[in-house]
């Protein structure tokens, strides 16, 4: 018990410590890809070392809100992080129905945030925080349509449960199970708002959709979002990754390696697609999501029929 | 490995049908040949005959490349615009392409109980079948009407081979034939409205009813 | 006799009592307001001696089992389902009478006449308490009536306004139609059983064959006081222009009768066939779903909140179709998690709408309009105001850590149970639901940052010359929002009640599935976010002071006369989703944008009708009208011939009875 205990607080600081270097490695991929040298891996860690240390600057209009959104906006989403396995470690929070409780607990964290965005009374905010409310409501069946596929096919409801339950050995439950992870990454690039339907690095306004939620933050502010917008990331990325560990050989060792290979492949996913593709018109977002969704029906469709 | 083509099959209609662009259209037909033909093909892996091996080759060669480079050839000819032009939103489309596929895959499986058929290559075909027809009702160009009467017959393939694993292949290359002829006349007649209306949308033809 | 007098009971018909004497100083006392003090506080006494005995009631006793007492020669009844709405009712009923203190001081401030809104209040009150308590049908069919017509009296306070003419109309006729249907639905029963009393009425085997029609019979008739779907229509025109307090009450209990109603009608025709489980279940959800799409389409704050009545009541049915499938197909585990699931979001729904209602009512008060778009930066004049609205935002958009989650989680939870249980098709279509429902939730955050952003963040987009809250105010959204706080953060106690309701006559089996679940962890999790969130603020704060904080204008992109009107609007937040389901939602909008060097004044509109109303429900109106004026004539003559009509009626009434026989 104690043991467990142990393994699952080493797990949330693995997450805690590695997710902005995995955002500086696909910023790095990125770079490498379009010939450019690109910052280094540890970009993210100076960045949020320079953030922490600078003045913060509320808006004149702002209230309260704006003082607790970034609390709360780190704290559930470290919450949420304690919920995923790492390696074949269980984490430290895992009960029947937590996968309900993950969703959930990002909708808080993302509620906040839309009300922190609007607290500022500019339409810039206003207009990323519609978006935000918009795209994220088309992306929740997707989630459901993946990891909840999953989970209602083998009659779990713990996300370690889940993952745990992955079996190889049936054709067509691997294709079940990849294209469930299509799936997930479409859902992972929509939620951390990478290329095609957000841009990053972009500062026009009217373009943004994350970015633009927290243009009028600065200092430790700031940071927590930034930090936290790096968490999320990676959190998605586990949520992937998960889905090919062969849970049947249970040594921490492989799972590890694992973990580290599939990192690393992912973020070279991420990054090539950032780098062939460019963003999508705002109007066509739901569409891409709606596509998303529509991969989840045929795929369970599919699986429920060839049984 | 049928099904997993089959499901790849399904993927591509889905793609079509939130592509906004002519050219989208022209790459899905290719892909869906392609899976066609191997579809087809693999059946003689075990059994090989010179005989049976004739109608995959010409499924491939008819196409994945003599009717989208005609296809291509007519879009370049008549300068056609590249959007795809559709009267409903892509999005309620696609919501529309969904529920249908949904009903379908219920409906073929409860048939599956029945008679003796694979339900994945059944309902995807069916699915094309019944996504061709969308295509038809709700886009405006005829170019596109071209690609969604071939995804139709698509489907009407895969279908054919989901019921009975060995039509008569004679049928087959009839049916191939008569496509064939169709996207032909059918070019003509863009030839013809093209130099006659200087348009291309379907809206032009019910001009022409008196 | 015995049995009426032990000291609970006597409790109890005290706290009746006393609620109806608050009617009595309205022979002696002339002043307005000194007659609605005193009334009101004698009201609230009769209240919370209700509730004390409602929890000293074998429901909330740490024994197993709930007695099942009869009173008064078997016409008033005591049982775990009456009981747990009781507790609701007068739970809600509190907040909303120390509400009253502020609220009606400002129509008296208006000189206007509130006697009979205070009499119809205290009617409503202790009639609805009635309802749930009657165990004989025309004690129950009497107080429904009483409640519905009381509630209509109270709704025409501000009579002299052409939209409350309206929207009481169509309550009125929606009335009028329930009570129709179930005065049929009883008298059948009736039929069936030879029994006036509620407690005998069990559809025995042999006469199956009238099943679905008393089910339809009751799921119309409860369903329209419910506010289902197709049924809704009343809600989003009654609920504005009703009085804040009544509306309040209207949205947390009477429509609550409803989901009563049905849940009685599951007692009186168990076991249910699966086929009306599904048809529970379709309705609801697409309650839910398109519930709280309109919701997100209105300005109007209480209308906008009726319409998210209309979302929970869905959710509320989807608890209760997953609760059918169980009994249909005998699994004890998925009836606790389904009926648990709808009656504690029957409690918590009670809690956040009349909470998010009052907040409302103080809002529009003192901004004199219930239009969102001219609201904005409210946080600023009352900030506890916000903090409380909030609370019933965040609970009522079902996210952690407030109450609202719990009842979602339970729902969640009987899908899974469902999927895991019934094999074969169920995972699949269990899940399309499971997504619809996590839809909702999606919408409901949208909808919910929404009004919360644009009424209280930002700057004042209208002016507010003086901003006016009251202790009492702030005594009733207080209490409310507690309660939301403390069903989520501990939902135990509140679990275990709800599986003592279920435990007396709802399930063919005891299950542990309810209470088996692991609540302690919800608990844990909640308290360790708040109190690290708790942490993390002060550290930030100390951060904050040692690099520096200061305030300064919000960045306006270089443009620098930037007024309130700039900020992002209701419409604007929304209109990104209400195109989706433009016909659906009868959305519509008009732009008028004027071009050239000097260009003159723009407009822009969006309008969203309820499709029902408009398509359905009008033009059925409209049909009617014309059959009626048909027939006019009739009415026109003279008295004389009224009585040959009596004669006519009389004599075809004769033949169909003696035929009858």
């Amino acid at each position: 018990m104690e043991i467990e205990i142990l393994q699952g607080i080493i797990s949330l600081l693995i997450i805690l410590g590695f997710s902005p270097l995995f955002a500086g490695l696909i910023n790095k991929l990125k770079a490498v890809l379009t010939g450019r040298i690109g910052a280094p891996v540890w970009q993210p860690y100076y960045d949020l070392k320079r953030l922490f240390k600078k003045e913060t600057i509320n808006a004149t209009v702002s209230s309260f809100v704006s003082r607790i959104s970034p609390v709360i906006n780190f704290v559930t989403v470290a919450v949420a992080a304690t919920m995923l396995p790492i390696g074949f470690w269980k984490p430290l929070i895992s009960f029947n129905g937590d996968i309900i409780l993950f969703a959930y607990i990002l909708g808080l964290a993302r509620f906040i945030q839309i009300l922190a965005a609007m607290d500022i009374g500019s339409s810039f905010e206003g207009m990323g925080a519609a978006r935000e409310a918009t795209f994220a409501l088309f992306a929740e069946p997707i989630f459901f349509f993946t990891l909840g596929s999953v989970a209602f096919i083998s009659g779990l409801s713990s996300i370690y449960d889940i993952y745990y339950s992955i079996q190889l050995n049936n054709i067509s439950y691997i294709v079940f199970i990849v294209i469930c992870s299509i799936s997930a990454f479409l859902l992972a690039v929509t939620e951390c708002s990478r290329m095609p339907v957000d841009d990053p690095n972009t500062h026009l306004e009217l373009t943004m959709i994350h970015e633009v939620m927290i243009l009028d933050n600065s200092g430790i502010d700031l940071f927590l979002y930034q930090y936290s917008g790096y968490i999320k990331l990676f959190i998605y990325a586990i949520l992937e990754i998960s889905f090919f560990y062969p849970f049947s050989a249970q040594s921490y060792l492989v799972g590890v390696m694992i973990f580290v290979i599939g990192s690393f492949i992912l973020a070279l996913t991420l990054a090539t697609v950032e780098t062939i593709t460019s963003r999508f018109k705002m109007k066509n977002i739901p569409q891409y999501l709606l596509f998303a969704t529509a991969i989840g029906i045929l795929n369970l469709l599919i699986y429920t029929f060839t049984k | 490995m049928e099904n997993v083509l089959s499901i790849l099959f399904c993927l591509s209609l889905f793609y079509v049908s939130i592509s906004s662009r002519v050219k989208g259209y022209v790459t899905v037909l290719q892909l869906q040949g392609l899976l066609l033909s191997v579809i087809i093909v693999i059946p003689f892996i075990y059994d090989f005959s010179i005989f049976g091996i004739i109608l995959p080759v010409t499924l491939l060669v008819v196409k994945v490349f003599l009717i989208p480079k005609y296809i291509k050839k007519i879009i370049l000819d008549l300068d056609i615009k590249r959007m795809i032009e559709p009267t409903i939103q892509q999005f309620t489309f696609l919501l529309l392409v969904i529920v249908s596929m949904v009903v379908i895959f219920v409906v073929s499986n409860i048939l599956s109980q029945r008679t003796e058929l694979n339900v994945i290559p059944f309902a995807s075909g069916f699915s094309a079948i019944v996504i061709g027809i969308y295509i038809i009702m709700f886009r405006k160009k005829l170019i596109v009407h071209v690609a969604g009467f071939l995804i139709l017959e698509n489907g009407i393939f895969l279908f054919g081979t989901a019921v009975a694993s060995e039509l008569p292949m004679m049928i087959e290359l009839g049916i191939l034939l008569d496509v064939f002829v169709v996207v032909f006349l059918m070019g003509i007649a863009l030839n013809n409205i093209s130099s006659t209306l200087k348009g291309f949308d379907v809206t032009a033809l019910g001009r022409l009813k008196d | 006799m015995n049995g009426l007098l032990n000291s609970g009971n006597v409790l109890f018909i005290a706290a009746f009592v006393i609620q109806l004497s608050a009617l009595i100083p309205v022979a002696f006392i002339r002043s307005e307001r000194k007659f609605f003090l005193t009334s009101n506080i004698i009201l609230l006494i009769g209240l919370v001696i209700g509730l004390i005995s409602t929890l000293s009631s074998s429901l909330f006793s740490s024994s197993q089992l709930i007695n099942d007492t009869l009173l008064f020669d078997n016409w008033i009844r005591l049982d775990g389902l009456g009981l747990f709405f009781l507790f609701i009712i007068q739970l809600v009923a509190i907040p909303t009478t120390i509400f009253n203190f502020s609220y009606l001081q400002h129509y008296i401030d208006q000189e206007r006449p509130i006697k009979s809104f205070v009499i119809s209040y205290t009617v409503l009150l202790v009639s609805t308490q009635f309802i749930v308590i009657a165990n004989q049908a025309i004690l129950f069919l009497v107080s429904w009536e009483v409640m519905s017509m009381s509630a209509y009296l109270g709704m025409i306070l501000e009579r002299e306004k052409e939209e409350v003419h309206k929207g009481s109309f169509y309550y009125l006729v929606a009335s009028h139609v329930i009570v129709f249907v179930i005065y049929i639905f009883f008298f059948l029963l009736h039929h069936q059983t030879n029994s006036w009393f509620l407690s005998d009425y069990h559809v025995s085997l042999t006469l199956r064959n009238t099943l679905p029609i008393l089910f339809i019979l009751s799921f119309i008739g409860f369903g329209i006081k419910a506010g289902f779907m197709p049924f809704h229509f009343w809600l989003p025109q009654a609920h504005p222009i009703a009085p804040t307090v009544l509306s309040a009450f209207l949205s947390g209990v009477i429509i609550k009768t409803g989901i009563y109603g049905i849940l009685r009608t599951f007692q009186f025709l168990n076991p249910i066939p699966e086929w009306c489980g599904w048809v529970v279940l379709v309705i609801s959800i697409l309650s839910a779903i398109f519930g709280v799409w309109y919701a997100l389409a209105q300005h109007d704050i209480k209308r906008l909140l009726a319409y998210h009545s209309v979302e929970n009541i869905g959710i509320i049915g989807i608890g209760i179709g997953i609760g059918f499938i169980g009994s249909a197909n005998k699994i004890p585990a998925l009836e606790v998690l389904g009926f648990g699931g709808a009656l504690l979001h029957t409690l918590n729904h009670a809690i956040f709408k009349s909470l998010l209602f009052l907040g409302s009512g103080v809002i529009s008060n003192n901004l004199g309009t219930r239009n969102i778009e001219l609201m904005g930066g409210i946080v600023h004049r009352a900030k506890y105001l916000a903090i409380f609205f909030l609370i019933g935002s965040v609970a009522i958009s079902g996210i952690p850590p407030f109450n609202g989650f719990v009842s979602e989680f339970i729902i969640y939870n009987g899908f899974f149970q469902a999927a895991k249980e019934l094999k074969n098709y169920y995972p699949f279509i269990m899940l399309i639901f499971v997504v619809g429902l996590a839809f909702v939730g999606g919408l409901a955050v949208a909808c919910f940052t929404k009004i919360n952003s644009i009424i209280f963040l930002g700057t004042e987009r209208k002016e507010i010359k003086h901003f006016h809250t009251s202790v009492y105010d702030y005594i009733s959204l207080g209490i409310l929002s507690l309660l939301c706080i403390a069903i989520g953060f501990y939902p135990r106690i509140f679990i275990g009640i709800v599986n003592k309701v279920i435990g007396s006559g709802f399930v063919s089996a005891d299950s542990s599935a309810l209470i088996g679940m692991n609540w302690l962890s919800l608990t844990l999790i909640f308290s360790a976010i708040l109190l690290s969130a708790v942490v993390l603020y002060f550290v930030k704060v100390k951060i904050q002071k040692k690099y520096g904080r200061r305030t300064s204008a919000t960045w306006g992109c270089g443009y620098e006369n930037i007024t309130p009107r700039m900020q992002y609007t209701a419409s604007s937040f929304a209109d990104e989703l209400n195109i989706i389901p433009k016909t659906i939602l009868v959305y519509h909008k008009k732009v008028e944008i004027s071009k050239g060097a000097f260009p003159k004044q723009t407009a822009f509109e969006s309008h969203s009708q309820d499709f029902v109303d408009n398509k359905i429900v009008l033009p059925l109106y409209g049909f009617l009208k014309k059959i009626i004026s048909k027939i006019e004539f009739l009415s026109q003559t003279d008295i004389r011939y009224y009585i040959g009509f009596i004669l006519i009626i009389i004599t075809v009434y004769g033949i169909i009875a003696f035929l009858w026989k």
